[in-house]
């Protein structure tokens, strides 16, 4: 179901392309006027060619009729050497130029999109991580960063050499010849952007529909153990090749319809260049004065074809990128998360950080299992509390509620005194420090890695922080400190589950937090390893409230408290 | 992959380019080599004698001016209405091939994908696999549909205008015969030297490039760490500083092209001025005395279509790159053939009318490895069970202890040799189309598709009868009931709409529609509530009889609804230990 979109979606989307080049606009008009001088340097280099020789061959034959040659040839050898090398030399620097300003606006661009989606709803963040999410992110990033430069730069350059020729062949050849030459333009564009607007509907539909078979794919190989044996005639396998080869006709049909716009645009020319050849004669015979200047007019036309190849099918495109603008920026009246957190909220003066449930009843789910069923629970500051129960049985979750970001079916949680879904979400998360299952390691450096919860943090601390924890041997002997400067994670070195598990707890127990929270700390550690990491916890609990959740009771100290689900 | 990181990569992907190279160019059958050549020659003749009617008519206007007759114009308008069919063709029958091989490959590798003992072997996650299939593939297409006609028309157009142009006028000809292996020479060049700056950049340019991607992953930690804000501002630094080393690059890489447009435009101005002079009677030696307009006109329009294929293949050149990079990670899966024949070839599959003995001897269990080993640690040896004909038994034991595993091997996902047998036969002897008739698997995910809850339950053919009493044994006569439209009611994405409890159900109804004779269930119960695994429970009874049924759980009462229970640690010993 293809949603009609609004005119003023369209006019707002164009508005918003234009305004991705805000703050260096220099270089965008900068790689405009290039791209213009470059085609206007194809056609002229072409055009005075055949001026030239048209001019010489008649010059010639009327020297071997007895004239004498008055024909100056040096000045014109020279302008088309010059046009030779400015159509290099511009063409050179409009790519560069090009290029600088997508950069730029790709810069932009994404910084825009990131600080919206961070935006979002943490529950939004959590869905984000989806790979097919992230491809089609990228696609969409990428689509957007395309427009400038495959589509309006060269656009624009064809139509603005285009107008040119017309108002030279205005000049030299009379209006019948502007005339025939506008209307060529006319034609171009209209066929550029109207039979771009016909396959709208097409594209959009195949669009749809091959997500929905990339949909399917990640179904039917996620359940292929069960259809093994569920579909042993691989009817559902079937169902989709037949879709899949559908889905590839379609495309098929789409590429052709691609192509017959692109055949359009070269009849469209060579329809002008004869009836521009047909003018041209009955000029001359009419008594026009030059025929090199009406062969340099017919052979420049000749050239305006360069310049238009390709251009049908990029304006193809335009669907998809309007289609990226819908999905990366949310409608207006969608509002992003009230409590956008972007900042570290400023920790105001320590109070007293009591943690209470009250009857609170907690599910992960419809019909599944209660993880707690009115609970009634007090944690008073500096406790220890650690929370047993079986992997993948919502420990996470009872996280995840005690930091706020998963509301309760029922009951009531206060913290500091005061219910906390009132405390803003920068605030709790500042205050309380949760070190989620799977924290994923950044690709940056394993300082910047650790000191991303508090970057106030020294080297010495950290080191210490590695050694304590088992990790010194990530850190070179001598000046160990410049193992901070290691780039660990993606495009660096890679680190195994337990030792980023273990960068993580340093990072997590490095915030100045009132509580901390521990979700499977210990999980791939030997037992000298996880002694000698949870006597470092202990060491930096500096008096806060500490939860530890596990599958057992472990590292247990006097005074602990036990709660298993 | 950005043309800056293709450079990057060239040097040390070349190895491994080689021959992904060489099987793309495989793939293409000859007729489509032959005829993707015949559409190219013909464009291009068509476009040379659009070219040198247009020329010679316009020289002989010009020199006498005068009205040309209407056969001319008929016959130009026939080439150009040609030469546009032409180029329809050219890009149809390159599309159709592009998406023709993309096809194959994925209907190829997507049977393969749905092969458990295929998947087994490559331990790849479904998500992963799903964009190989999907958006690697596609990656093919544009080599086949915009590369490789490129090449063609690089080869093949510009050799035809050379011979129009030696007709015309030798040295001229010699002039652009010249220009032309300048061309790559120096572009060959070019490359070398982007190719080394740019390994220089390529970890800074990685680094740089995935930044974006890496921390839009990583959100929810930032914001658990309150560092959204300076993640922000490093989007846009990062992104800055990959422009800057990208720019690096590039500036050298553009050359290239910028060598291209030289030669091509120095080219044309010398042709034009030698022409010229010669037209003028400035020059008398060589061919110059002869030249006449309509040949300097015919070498002047046909000079630029002399360089337009090798700048239309620059244009594409990046497709290639982004193909060979994909071909190259799709290669170990193509060539990895181990699967069951075809379908269509197999047996009509005989169902059991009894329930099987299962039976294991001497069994080793080892750990599923990663990608590069496919085998990991032993973790019991001398495994020896014997499950009675409609027997229930169910096995307990904690998580990672290998139940799994075990479960893999009984239902034939992995190879046990002669380990496995069923009623004295060892399993991988058994036809498999008879397995895959006859046995059932039940995990603890529920997978279903966003399709009617009724093809979820059958998703191959449709039973004959209605499904009333499959659904009151799995406890579904109020789900049902419940739900809109029945069971033609659309699931969402996943199976949204019911419980986590209800899938599991609809689940255990599609593993048992079929009436198998084996049933083997990898803790179907783990994450769902007391009356719900009750539920499952007793609709496991009422089939244990007819059905042998393997349960592996964890909890006591699937251990004691089952005719037999047996903790895995009994099982076996441990790799080198003591019974």
């Amino acid at each position: 179901m293809t949603r009609r979109a609004h005119p003023t979606d369209r006019t707002s989307h164009w508005r918003f392309l234009f305004s991705l080049d805000a703050g260096h606009r220099l270089w965008s008009l900068a790689a405009v006027a290039l791209a213009l001088l470059a085609a206007g340097a194809a056609v002229a280099l072409v055009a005075s060619a055949g001026w030239l020789i048209t001019a010489s061959a008649l010059a010639g034959l009327a020297a071997a009729a007895g004239a004498a040659i008055t024909l100056e040839i040096f000045a014109p050898g020279a302008a088309i050497r010059g046009f030779a090398v400015l159509r290099t030399v511009s063409r050179y620097g409009e790519r560069l130029l090009a290029h600088e300003a997508i950069f730029r606006i790709m810069a932009r661009l994404r910084q825009t999109l990131f600080a919206r989606v961070a935006a979002r709803p943490f529950e939004a963040l959590l869905a984000q991580r989806r790979a097919s999410t992230q491809t089609r992110l990228m696609q969409d990033v990428q689509a957007l960063e395309n427009v400038h430069a495959g589509l309006l730069l060269p656009t624009l350059s064809a139509v603005i050499a285009t107008l040119g020729l017309a108002l030279v062949a205005g000049l030299l050849a009379g209006p019948a010849f502007a005339l025939l030459i506008s209307l060529l333009l006319a034609t171009l564009a209209l066929t550029c952007t109207a039979w771009a607007r016909l396959q709208r509907q097409r594209h959009l539909r195949h669009a749809l529909h091959r997500q929905r078979n990339r949909r399917d794919l990640l179904h039917l190989l996620d359940s292929h153990r069960e259809l093994h044996f569920a579909d042993p005639d691989d009817r559902q396998l079937q169902r989709w090749l037949r879709r899949e080869a559908d889905d590839a006709l379609a495309q098929h049909h789409l590429h052709q319809r691609a192509a017959l716009g692109e055949a359009l645009l070269q009849l469209a020319l060579g329809t002008t260049l004869l009836i521009a050849l047909w003018l041209a004669s009955r000029l001359l015979l009419a008594g026009h004065p030059s025929a090199p200047q009406l062969a340099l007019l017919l052979i420049g036309l000749l050239a305006l074809g360069g310049l238009w190849a390709g251009l049908a099918r990029a304006w193809q495109q335009l669907p998809f990128t309007h289609a990226a603008i819908r999905r990366l920026l949310p409608t207006p009246d969608v509002p992003d998360t009230p409590n956008a957190p972007l900042g570290r909220a400023e920790r105001s003066e320590p109070r007293d950080t009591t943690w209470t449930l009250h009857q609170v009843t907690l599910r992960r789910g419809i019909a599944t299992r209660p993880l707690l069923q009115n609970q009634d629970l007090t944690l008073h500051p500096g406790d220890v509390l650690h929370l047993t129960g079986p992997s993948g049985q919502g420990k996470s979750s009872i996280a995840s509620l005690l930091c706020g970001l998963l509301p309760a079916e029922s009951g009531q949680i206060t913290f500091m005194g005061q219910p906390l879904e009132t405390l803003p979400e920068a605030e709790r998360l500042a205050r309380i420090a949760l070190m989620p299952q799977d924290a994923p390691l950044l690709s940056a450096t394993l300082r910047d890695n650790l000191r991303l919860a508090n970057p106030q943090v020294d080297d010495r601390t950290l080191c210490e922080a590695l050694n304590a924890v088992g990790l010194g041997y990530l850190l070179p002997d001598t000046d160990p400190e410049t193992g901070l400067d290691t780039w660990v994670g993606l495009n660096g070195r890679a680190l195994s589950g337990g030792e980023t598990r273990r960068i993580a707890l340093i990072r997590t127990l490095l915030q100045r937090s009132d509580a901390v929270i521990l979700d499977e700390p210990w999980r791939g550690l030997d037992a000298t390893t996880r002694a000698r990491a949870a006597a470092w916890v202990r060491e930096q609990q500096h008096g806060r409230t500490l939860i530890i959740l596990d599958h057992e009771v472990r590292e247990r100290q006097e005074g602990d408290r036990e709660f298993g689900l | 992959m950005e043309p800056a990181l293709l450079a990057a990569r060239h040097n040390q992907e070349a190895q491994r380019w080689r021959p992904a190279g060489q099987r793309l160019r495989a793939l293409v059958p000859t007729s489509w080599h032959l005829a993707l050549t015949a559409c190219v020659l013909a464009e291009a003749s068509a476009l040379t004698g659009f070219l040198w009617l247009l020329a010679t008519t316009l020289a002989a206007v010009v020199v006498a001016p005068h009205m040309p007759s209407a056969s001319i114009f008929i016959a130009l308008a026939l080439l150009a209405l040609t030469r546009a069919g032409l180029l329809y063709l050219r890009e149809k029958v390159a599309s159709q091939l592009g998406l023709r091989l993309t096809h194959q490959l994925r209907q190829t590798l997507t049977r393969r994908a749905m092969d458990p003992a295929w998947r087994q072997r490559r331990a790849e996650g479904s998500g992963q696999l799903a964009t190989r299939l999907g958006e690697q593939l596609d990656l093919l297409q544009p080599y086949y549909a915009n590369y490789l006609p490129a090449v063609y028309a690089a080869v093949i157009q510009p050799l035809l205008i050379l011979v129009v142009v030696f007709s015309q006028n030798w040295l001229a000809g010699a002039l652009l015969l010249f220009a032309a292996p300048m061309i790559p020479l120096f572009m060959a060049i070019i490359g070398m030297g982007v190719a080394t700056l740019a390994e220089q950049q390529q970890q800074q340019l990685a680094r740089l490039g995935d930044h974006f991607l890496d921390r839009l992953r990583a959100l929810p930690l930032l914001r658990l760490s309150g560092a959204v804000e300076r993640a922000v501002e490093e989007v846009g630094s990062a992104t800055d500083q990959w422009r800057q080393a990208a720019m690096r690059v590039l500036r050298v890489a553009f050359l290239s092209s910028a060598v291209l447009e030289f030669f091509a435009s120095v080219a044309i101005a010398s042709v034009a001025i030698y022409v010229g002079m010669a037209l003028l009677g400035f020059l008398t030696w060589g061919p110059a005395a002869s030249i006449t307009a309509s040949a300097a006109l015919v070498i002047l329009l046909l000079a630029p279509e002399y360089f337009a294929p090798l700048r239309n293949l620059g244009q594409h050149y990046h497709d290639r790159g982004a193909a060979l990079a994909a071909m190259a990670d799709l290669m170990p899966l193509l060539d990895d053939t181990r699967i069951e024949p075809d379908i269509g070839a197999a047996p009509v599959a005989s169902r059991w009318d009894q329930p099987p003995a299962v039976s294991l001897h001497n069994l080793t269990l080892r750990a599923p490895g990663r990608e590069a080993s496919p085998e990991g640690p032993i973790l019991r040896e001398a495994i020896e069970l014997s499950v009675a004909p409609g027997e229930w038994l169910t096995i307990t034991g904690p998580s990672g202890a290998g139940k799994s595993t075990l479960a893999a091997l009984l239902a034939g996902f992995r190879d046990a040799g002669d380990a496995v047998q069923l009623n004295g036969i060892p399993m991988r002897t058994l036809p498999p189309a008879t397995l895959r008739a006859n046995l059932a698997w039940l995990d603890q995910q529920p997978r279903l598709s966003a399709g009617s809850l009724r093809s979820n339950i059958a998703p191959g053919d449709l039973p004959p009868g209605p499904l009333h009493d499959l659904l009151s044994e799995c406890a579904l006569d109020a789900v049902v009931a419940a739900l809109p439209d029945g069971l033609d009611t659309r699931l969402g994405e996943d199976g949204a709409g019911l419980s986590g409890g209800e899938r599991q159900r609809v689940a255990l109804a599609r593993a048992l529609l079929p009436r198998p004779s084996l049933l083997i269930l990898d803790e179907p119960t783990a994450s769902l509530d007391d009356d719900t695994e009750a539920a499952i429970l007793r609709a496991l009874r009422a089939r244990a009889g007819d059905t042998t049924i393997i349960l592996f759980a964890h909890s006591t009462q699937a251990a004691d609804a089952a005719d037999r229970h047996i903790a895995l640690s009994d099982l076996g010993h441990p790799p080198g230990g003591e019974p």
